[in-house]
């Protein structure tokens, strides 16, 4: 009877499986059919509700401006009726469910031909704030959608995994939809929790160091001291000579004869920089960047050292101040 | 707590949120974690994957999967890895290569950071701020002393609208 144990619990594992459902689309096949019921469907307002979609999963919560209070459910049921583009939405943190002024952030839609333009912005300051309110778009080209939305569509009320087959118009939409979390979603984000008096969200800077350098080694020169620049934590790894030694066989070869025990690989990189002509070529020259250079001239000893090791760095760092 | 043979192994493995996922061996195997357990014996019943959401856990399953129908072809499994990779926004790709730490699977996190990379080359120093969410923590002095030593990188440098 063990067998039938077995199979009785793998049957069991196998429904939770299949139960698990993530994607996105998902998500968007569930708000059409909680948007439209069986009526006609319009492609602007499909994309309306993608974008409302998207919205929602990056953890937005819809506002209602007249009341000043956060809305619990998904529908626009209001706003879809009224004139399409005159339509605004609302959203704000769900944690910004008190005090008096929430900031919110506004969404806006403007059609040109088959192409909608998506507006996004932080709400106007309030008296005495000075802020430089930044306007975020993205463009939705309507051709490019409406295969994949059909797709969507026809399959609201069916239940099979139509969604995840690969076609072109798939990838059309989760382009689209990359577009939409990046150059809208996430920038809305950093600006509303700065002016929510919140941190910004976590996404770099929650990376552990070790990952941080790790994609610092695959940046240019130019863009490692750029980044540098970013904040003083970034400064420290930035300084992190291995990586200024790793950059200086990279822009200038080995072919130098180097001894390959300089003492400062980052001084180093930059008196070779600056006696080179100035005309910003390592910036547009294409680098040697595949994996095999890399391996064989780059030990990623210190990659992998631990944090203690780090903070190590970081406190001698911060004790020689700048240089 | 032998794990069974004979028949294409399954694994489950269950996400910090606990949402369960069952996949051939064969390709959970590219994590080395996992690796580990099944050597070990110990990955008979559900693997609990204590620092990896469903959703991260979700894609990264995708990749294993579509990764180890790939005979042993570099280029094939490089030019999957940029496909898979080109519709990921930034926050999706930050809790991959978390989640590609955590289960140990090198290649996939070397992509990533690769495509991490990839969007910050080229941009202005604000755009990287608001873009990934760094909090400008130096005063108007500090940030001033910073951008002079780094003052080589701007030269030549289209900068985009920001400062």
């Amino acid at each position: 009877d063990g067998d039938t144990d077995g199979s009785y619990h793998e049957s069991a594992k196998k429904a939770a499986v299949e139960t698990a459902s993530f994607s996105l689309p998902e998500f968007v096949k569930q708000l059409f059919v909680e948007q439209w019921g069986n009526d006609a469907a319009y492609y602007h307002k499909l994309i309306v509700i993608v974008v409302h979609a998207i919205m929602l999963d990056f953890g937005f919560a819809s506002f209602d401006t007249r009341s000043n209070s956060i809305v619990g459910a998904f529908h626009l049921r209001r706003e879809l009726n009224s004139d399409l583009f005159k339509i605004s939405l609302f959203y704000t943190l769900p944690q910004n469910d008190c005090g008096k002024c929430i900031r919110y952030i506004v969404l806006k839609f403007q059609i040109l031909g088959d192409l909608m333009n998506i507006y996004g912005t932080l709400s106007e300051n309030v008296s005495g704030e000075r802020r430089r309110i930044i306007t975020h778009s993205v463009q939705a080209d309507e051709y490019e959608l409406i295969p994949f939305l059909n797709v969507i569509w026809s399959n609201c009320w069916v239940n099979n995994g139509g969604l995840l087959i690969e076609t072109p118009s798939r990838r059309a939409m989760l382009e689209f939809m990359r577009n939409v979390r990046d150059n809208l979603a996430l920038p809305l984000l950093i600006d509303l929790r700065e002016a929510s008096s919140l941190i910004p969200p976590p996404c770099f800077m929650k990376l552990p160091n070790d990952i941080k350098l790790k994609i610092l080694e695959l940046l240019p020169s130019v863009d490692l001291a750029k980044v540098s620049c970013a904040s003083s934590e970034l400064r420290d790894l930035g300084l992190m000579d291995y990586l200024w030694k790793l950059k200086f066989f990279e822009e200038f070869g080995d072919e130098e004869n180097e001894d390959g025990q300089k003492s400062c690989w980052r001084r180093a990189f930059l008196e070779r920089w600056k006696s080179k002509p100035p005309s910003g070529v390592s910036i547009t020259k294409p680098k040697m960047r595949d994996d095999k250079v890399r391996h064989r001239r780059v030990p990623r000893m210190i990659a992998c050292c631990s944090s203690m090791f780090l903070n190590c760095v970081f406190a001698s760092n911060k004790a020689l101040s700048y240089y | 707590m032998a794990a069974e043979t004979g028949t294409p192994t399954t694994l489950t493995l269950k996400s910090n949120d606990d949402e369960l996922f069952s996949v051939a061996e064969s390709a959970a195997i590219l994590s080395v974690t996992i690796r580990n357990m099944v050597e070990d014996g110990c990955a008979g019943g559900v693997i609990p994957l204590d620092n990896v959401d469903g959703k991260t856990l979700a894609s990264v399953i995708t990749y294993m999967n579509g990764i180890s129908a790939i005979p042993a072809d570099e280029e094939k499994k490089k030019s999957y890895r940029d496909k898979f990779l080109s519709d990921k926004d930034f926050e999706t790709l930050a809790d991959m290569v978390l989640a590609a730490n955590y289960l140990n699977m090198s290649c996939l996190m070397d992509a990533v950071s690769a495509k991490i990379a990839q969007v910050m080359e080229k941009k202005s120093v604000g755009w990287v701020r608001r873009k990934f969410g760094i909090e400008n923590d130096y005063t108007p002095e500090e940030e001033a002393a910073v951008k002079e030593e780094h003052k080589w990188t701007f030269e030549g440098v289209e900068t985009d609208d920001d400062n």
